[in-house]
């Protein structure tokens, strides 16, 4: 018993040693796995709660418009989507132009903020993005013919979350828009260094 | 037969494993909306009070999934509910630990006792925050009690949480205090020709 203890320390001890030796320390325990999980309703719950308080508030008070409304879940969307690149970009090389920093977005930002990754990504090569998820997270809940409102509100926060993120990046886009034909299908078309 | 995929499995069968997000995307999405009300807002107080609001609204909702997707967890009575929020809520919906404790005394005969605390050390909403000056009134984990307030509710209890300890703000741990305040039995059977 305690000579395996011995032996375990001391191997772990050399190995300790040799990898301080060589190149840098090895690096601590990947940061962007939280050993925490919380259940996905949640989250939803969270979001939707957050979606009824900033939209429905104030009926009564004219002059809060719903695209103030959508403005202010988008800059919630926008904090969240910042934050979260930054965290999960630590450790990785910066993306070096734009084609890079979206692509950034549609494998790691997208899998840490909707679970995976994005379908399809189209570019025009001149600044225009195009990200389709077929079955966006946020959307799963969404029937397939509900009203057009009802989804768009559901879009705003990821809207933001995508500036946010880019912004981030160093690639603040000139502008998101979003379309959903048909939840859960999502297109968000971004245009960075375009005129909107 | 168990390698099946949670998916696939019929509702109901078993305990199904929840679907998990990270606790990061939690945080921040909490922290970016605790932020955008004490942009609207002009008081701290309306803050903590929309916090509770917003959190009993989500108990109400949340209470229904709990439910059905934890068999075997009794809330007969205020003690049993108590126990099933810290042991099996914190844990399967929030992925802490917590534990029930300083059980008052029991007032008569056969009501149980009315008020408890429930504590815990790590807190998920808490993750990357710390309270800057000026906000030392926010109370950032009203929403906790908000939601055990309105998760309760739907089952007849009616309670009152309050934060006493918040790491946040100093202490050595976390402690949400229950208070029983009237426990609405329902009547059996309900009668069909009403």
């Amino acid at each position: 018993m305690t000579d395996t203890t011995t032996t375990s320390t001391t191997t772990v001890a050399a190995a300790a040693a040799g990898g301080g030796a060589a190149p840098p320390p090895p690096p601590p325990p990947p940061a962007t796995s939280s050993p925490v999980q919380v259940a996905e309703i949640c989250l939803d719950l969270l979001l939707a709660e957050t979606e009824r308080h900033f939209m429905h508030r104030d009926v009564q008070n004219a002059n809060t418009s719903s695209s103030d409304d959508a403005k202010h879940l988008q800059a919630i969307g926008y904090r969240v989507g910042y934050a979260l690149v930054e965290r999960c970009s630590r450790g990785k090389p910066r993306p070096t132009d734009k084609l890079d920093a979206v692509k950034f977005v549609c494998k790691d930002f997208w899998s840490a903020a909707f679970g995976k990754n994005v379908d399809h990504l189209r570019t025009n090569h001149r600044g225009v993005f195009v990200l389709q998820d077929t079955s966006f997270r946020n959307l799963r809940h969404v029937p397939q013919h509900a009203n057009n409102d009802v989804a768009n509100e559901r879009l705003q926060i990821p809207t933001g979350m995508l500036q946010g993120a880019l912004a981030a990046l160093g690639v603040p886009p000139t502008s998101v828009e979003v379309e959903c034909n048909s939840p859960p299908d999502v297109t968000f078309t971004v245009k960075i260094g375009v005129a909107p | 037969m168990s390698a099946r995929g949670a998916s696939n499995a019929p509702r109901g069968s078993q305990l199904p494993a929840q679907e998990k997000v990270s606790n990061e995307l939690f945080t921040l999405t909490y922290g970016a909306m605790v932020r955008q009300l004490l942009h609207d807002f002009e008081t701290v107080e309306e803050v903590n009070a929309e916090l509770d609001a917003m959190g009993a609204r989500i108990g109400s909702r949340l209470v229904d999934d709990f439910l059905a997707n934890a068999q075997g967890v009794r809330c007969a009575d205020f003690k049993s509910a108590a126990d099933s929020v810290a042991r099996v809520g914190f844990r399967s919906l929030l992925g802490v630990t917590a534990r029930v404790g300083a059980w008052s005394e029991t007032s008569d005969a056969g009501s149980g006792p009315s008020a408890c605390s429930i504590y815990f050390e790590e807190n998920p909403i808490t993750d990357f925050v710390e309270l800057p000056r000026g906000l030392e009134e926010l109370s950032y984990c009203n929403v906790l009690c908000g939601v055990i307030r309105g998760a309760l509710e739907q089952i007849g209890m009616h309670v009152t949480v309050v934060v006493v300890k918040d790491m946040l703000k100093g202490a050595d741990g976390n402690e949400l205090r229950l208070t029983l305040k009237e426990h609405a039995a329902e009547t059996y059977p309900f009668k069909d020709d009403d």
